[in-house]
């Protein structure tokens, strides 16, 4: 793999438990971390382990291997966390809460209840939502939260997103100084590290990345990557090893985590900073457990139109329902755009290689 | 028996929707209905077939508007809005029951569900690629209890080119007021959307009525769940998993009032006849509350719970979660009557209605049926055993299909329930 | 001018060497090999070279570029380019059948049905997952029933009627089978029974990329009659079959090999 940068030069951050500050874990990207980090507590997204010991037997063989790290990681690392945000975004995430709560009595546990719809009832609603967990950091910490440190919060959130976004589109425009395994990397670790230690990195990062003049001349087919919380490094190091041009995405971890700014100038109250919050939030690129299925098709097809992409590699972790119920939707869509789609389904720990290889090969061969 | 043999080969060989809506209509006219009721031997049994077959003429007649809906939906306020309903999902039950899943659940699959999913979904799904339902003026559907029906209900509603019909309500995690007050909303919006569509303004009065026979329909249904406190001796082929059509959708209107009232009826006489036979000295059977959902195409289970001195004497699907709906103020009340549902939220939620019943039942063992793909179901399996396992009652999970023979082993049911029996009847 | 294809399979690597005269026009197949893959690809791959470097009268020099494909592919470092069995078993069955527009492959231990437009992939679907819908299905089934394989097609072209095998997994079918064989059902009907069960797998496959004719089977369940013939029947068209089926893998590498060189 032709590496031109070392991600260590940019990012050498302390591995978490020596960060020093307490630390709040949380899963689902509609988790207002800003509202963590005004508490004085660092939000960490709990990626999950991936060796399942004792997880197995609380979950049926079926289920989101996403939400089952997360337990056996939550249950190994309760300990060293003050407490841990969950949402009611889909089914399993509901159960995880559920097997949290009930078998990890010393670990404080909020459900965050998030709406599906958009409209301004929601976002009113969800504000009210907002304001159930702040009142749960609150307890955490045994103090209210004033207005500025949510406003201050907010900013620093808006901040690490610009600097993102920008690396994101440096990214699938410009040269080849980051591989894909290295992007997506750098995305995993915005949820995980230190917000203002991360984005002095990126700025660096990004300052150093070449503008390029045009678009690179491409390796192979240009493909987007639609999925939902993937983070296997092996698929990644295949993905960047292949002949394709990677020209966009839209994943859990990447641009439905960064894309939208809350905005927080002029709004010095509380209830104003949460609805302000809530909105970013509900109108951030959607996850598809939302109720506009219509709309996120829409926003694929418009991604795919943009940036000129010539096949589609749809990437879910088996058992997810919201993917395989909008899945055959999607492809018919898609089908009639004249867009190929891969569907490849993936669990936690146990990556065929292989198999997955052999059919992204016979993809790229069939563009 | 022959004519329900008859009527399934007719299907299997003749599966489309013509030949459904036909063979309705022949059916629904009224002296071939009393003809075909009469063939059932138990008043319940009558009266659930008879008004079944009238509500599914009903929809594929297509006189009025039609809506598909998922399962938990207010339906009193479809009956108030003079909208026929139609549930996909408890049309998958009948396709396993008439032998037709094999085929829909073929078309899913060459439709690209994956079999991972749980067949309610999948076979319904394959029913409307076949485009085997009436065509919908609406689709309705909610979170509640689950993922499924919000993907795929908006895939047919791609799918019959009304994608601007179709409206999801959003049920709330927990049940406050600042949740009753945003699902009323949602649901007064809906009603002020559809009947902006049909033409028909909002009639108060009507919601009222309406309310009142669901408030009826609830005082029937909780005198029955009083009845089977006592009652073990039940009609031949009473099986309370079979009720989930008029339970569900019927309810509202006077058809639901009169089959409740019968099976009222029909079961107070078994429970006359039980405390009659009970000096007679025969054990009485352990007590098993079912949960989840059964197979609906044939199968053994009841027979061997029944043969091993056990009876099912009550499923969670027939609680009357909810309290009394108030006729004046509609939205808010069918609000309340999802937010009590003991599948929203949180698992406690179940587990408290579950524990209820364990002590209104004198319950002595529970089965879990684990549908398969069914998630919201199945993730709780280890709360819902430990729960009971803490007030000293086994649990069995019976892994298996609702739907899909083929996914489903007899033999392996049958070792664990009787393994089951085995440890509620020890020697 | 030579050039080489090898189809390293787990259980089986098939090596083809073609002639080609005339600046491609003229391409025969010189020979080819089909050997036990065993325990290790990499030696299996030069062996069976070898062997069909012999058979065709040449020296390893003599061949002009070497395409590998199949699940060992990687493990050729002598290959020129290591290409997909779905671009090599699609470019195989063109070679027999020029037109065809759908490929259903059965091999050992996967199956694929591949979508042709104008002779090239434009859609596919892989079964490497499951055993059931692979050759493997039939022979843990055959193991079970005590016939041979190669009495199957015979057996389901002269038996009228069949047992339905509901389980869709190898591991309960076979306890099904077992079941009514111990019930005394009679074993031909469970041999058609079983075929249809493998067609019916396929057929999804080739139901979700959509069917268009002319097809063509390769692999080499294709040898096997009685399944060709149930497939032919369940899917409603006539299928293709090339001379030697189990081979169209490493013939496409082969001939994708031709413009390498």
């Amino acid at each position: 793999m032709n590496r031109d940068i070392d991600l260590k030069d940019f990012f050498p951050l302390p591995p978490e438990k020596d960060r020093g500050k307490d630390k709040i874990g949380w899963f689902c990207t509609y988790t207002p971390e800003e509202l963590i980090m005004a508490g004085g507590y660092s939000p960490v997204r709990l990626m999950g382990e991936k060796a399942l010991r004792t997880a197995e037997s609380y979950f049926p063989i079926n289920f989101c291997p996403y939400l089952k790290s997360g337990w056996q990681s939550l249950m190994d690392s309760a300990g060293s966390l003050s407490g841990a945000v969950f949402t009611n975004s889909c089914d399993g995430m509901r159960r995880l809460f559920d097997i949290a709560e009930h078998y990890l009595k010393g670990l404080p546990v909020f459900m965050l209840d998030v709406p599906r719809r958009t409209d301004r009832e929601s976002i009113d609603f969800f504000s009210l939502k907002l304001e159930e967990m702040l009142a749960f950091i609150e307890g955490l910490r045994g103090s209210t939260i004033s207005p500025p440190e949510i406003a201050d919060s907010a900013a620093l959130c808006d901040r690490k997103r610009q600097a993102l976004a920008h690396l994101s589109d440096l990214f699938f425009k410009g040269g080849r100084d980051l591989d894909i395994s290295q992007y997506y990397r750098i995305m995993e670790l915005a949820a995980t590290a230190d917000a203002a230690d991360l984005i002095s990195g990126i700025l660096s990062l990004n300052s150093c990345l070449k503008q390029a003049a045009g678009e690179k001349s491409a390796r192979g087919p240009r493909i987007m990557v639609i999925g939902n919380f993937i983070t296997e490094e092996k698929l990644w190091d295949l993905l960047s090893e292949m002949d394709l041009e990677l020209v966009c995405d839209d994943l859990c971890i990447s641009n439905r985590y960064y894309e939208k700014q809350v905005g927080t100038a002029a709004k010095t109250n509380r209830k104003d900073l949460l609805s302000a919050i809530a909105l970013r939030y509900l109108t951030k690129p959607a996850c598809m457990r939302m109720a506009d299925t219509g709309a996120k098709i829409e926003d694929f097809k418009q991604k795919i139109r943009d940036r000129g992409v010539q096949g589609v590699v749809f990437i879910s972790l088996k058992f997810c329902d919201t993917v395989l119920y909008s899945f055959p939707l999607i492809r018919k869509e898609l089908a009639a755009l004249k867009i190929p789609v891969l569907y490849l389904e993936i669990e936690y720990n146990n990556f065929s290689e292989g198999q997955v290889k052999t059919r992204l090969q016979a993809f790229l061969e069939m563009i | 028996m022959a004519v329900k043999e008859t009527i399934k080969k007719n299907i299997q060989r003749n599966l489309n929707r013509a030949y459904i809506r036909k063979l309705l209509g022949i059916l629904a006219r009224k002296p071939v209905l009393f003809a075909y009721g009469s063939t059932f031997s138990s008043q319940s049994d009558k009266y659930l077939n008879i008004f079944t077959i009238e509500s599914l003429r009903d929809s594929y007649d297509e006189k009025g508007p039609v809506a598909f809906g998922s399962l938990f939906l207010p339906y009193e306020m479809f009956h108030a809005l003079g909208v026929a309903p139609f549930l996909p999902e408890v049309m998958a039950g009948f396709t396993a029951g008439l032998g037709l899943a094999d085929q829909t659940l073929k078309k899913a699959s060459s439709s690209w569900y994956s079999q991972d999913l749980c067949t309610f979904h999948r076979s319904a799904s394959g029913a409307v690629e076949m485009d085997l339902f009436p065509d919908p003026s609406f689709i309705v559907t909610t979170n509640l209890a689950c993922d499924a029906a919000q993907k795929s209900f908006y895939h047919y509603a791609v799918t019959y080119g009304i994608e601007d019909k179709y409206h999801l309500l959003d049920v709330p995690y927990d049940n406050n007021p600042e949740s009753v007050k945003y699902l009323s909303g949602q649901l007064e919006k809906l009603a002020k959307i559809i009947s902006g569509e049909t033409g028909s303004p909002v009639d108060r009065d009507r919601f009222a009525r309406t309310l009142e026979l669901s408030n009826e329909f609830r005082d029937w249904a909780l005198k029955i769940n009083d009845i089977r406190k006592e009652l073990t001796r039940y009609p031949e082929n009473f099986n309370g998993l079979n009720f989930i059509l008029p339970f569900h959708s019927l309810i509202g209107t006077k058809k639901a009032v009169k089959l409740y009232q019968s099976i009222y009826m029909e079961l107070e006489s078994f429970l006359k006849a039980q405390r009659a036979a009970e000096n007679s000295g025969n054990s009485s059977p352990k007590k098993i509350l079912w949960m989840h959902l059964k197979p609906y195409y044939k199968n053994e289970i009841f027979d061997i719970i029944d043969k091993g001195n056990c009876r099912v004497v009550f499923e969670e699907i027939n609680n009357v979660y909810w309290p009394r709906l108030d006729p004046e103020k509609p939205f808010e009340s069918l609000a309340r009557k999802m937010l009590s549902h003991p599948l929203t939220g949180r698992a406690s939620n179940r587990t408290s209605a579950l524990g209820k019943m364990i002590r209104d039942y004198n319950i002595d063992g529970g089965i879990l049926f684990t549908h398969w793909g069914c998630r919201q179901s199945n993730g709780s399996a280890r709360i819902i055993k430990d729960y009971f396992r803490e007030r000293g009652i086994p649990v069995l999970v019976l892994d298996g299909d609702c739907v899909d023979r083929t996914n489903s082993s007899e033999g392996q049911i049958k070792t664990r329930l009787q393994g089951f029996i085995e440890i509620l009847n020890p020697r | 001018m030579y050039t080489c294809g090898i189809d390293i399979g787990s259980v089986s690597t098939e090596v083809v060497i073609l002639e080609s005269s005339n600046g491609k026009d003229d391409v025969r197949i010189s020979s080819y090999i089909i050997a036990p893959t065993g325990a290790n690809s990499k030696i299996a791959a030069e062996k069976t070279l070898e062997k069909a470097c012999l058979q065709a009268g040449l020296d390893r020099s003599d061949i002009g570029a070497v395409v590998a494909t199949g699940y060992g592919r990687i493990n050729v470092p002598f290959a020129d380019k290591n290409i997909t069995e779905i671009s090599c078993h699609a470019r195989g069955a063109i070679s027999a059948f020029g037109d065809t527009k759908t490929v259903i492959d059965i091999g050992g231990q996967d199956s694929k049905v591949i979508k042709l437009e104008q002779g090239n992939p434009i859609d596919f679907l892989m079964n490497d997952k499951c055993a059931a819908g692979t050759g493997r299905f039939l022979e843990v089934m055959a193991r079970a029933l005590e016939i041979d394989l190669e009495h199957f097609a015979h057996i389901f072209l002269s038996t009228q009627g069949h047992v339905d095998i509901s389980s869709t997994c190898t591991v309960f079918a076979e306890s099904e089978i077992v079941s009514l064989i111990g019930r005394g059902v009679d074993k031909n009907k469970i041999i058609r029974g079983l075929i249809y069960s493998i067609v019916s797998r396929i057929t999804s496959m080739v139901e979700r990329i959509g069917l268009e004719e002319p097809v063509c089977m390769t692999g080499g369940v294709a040898k096997n009659l009685g399944v060709v013939s149930a497939l032919q029947e369940k899917l409603g068209v006539k299928i293709n079959i090339p001379g030697e089926p189990q081979i169209a893998g490493a013939l496409g590498a082969a001939y994708l090999a031709l413009d390498l060189a």
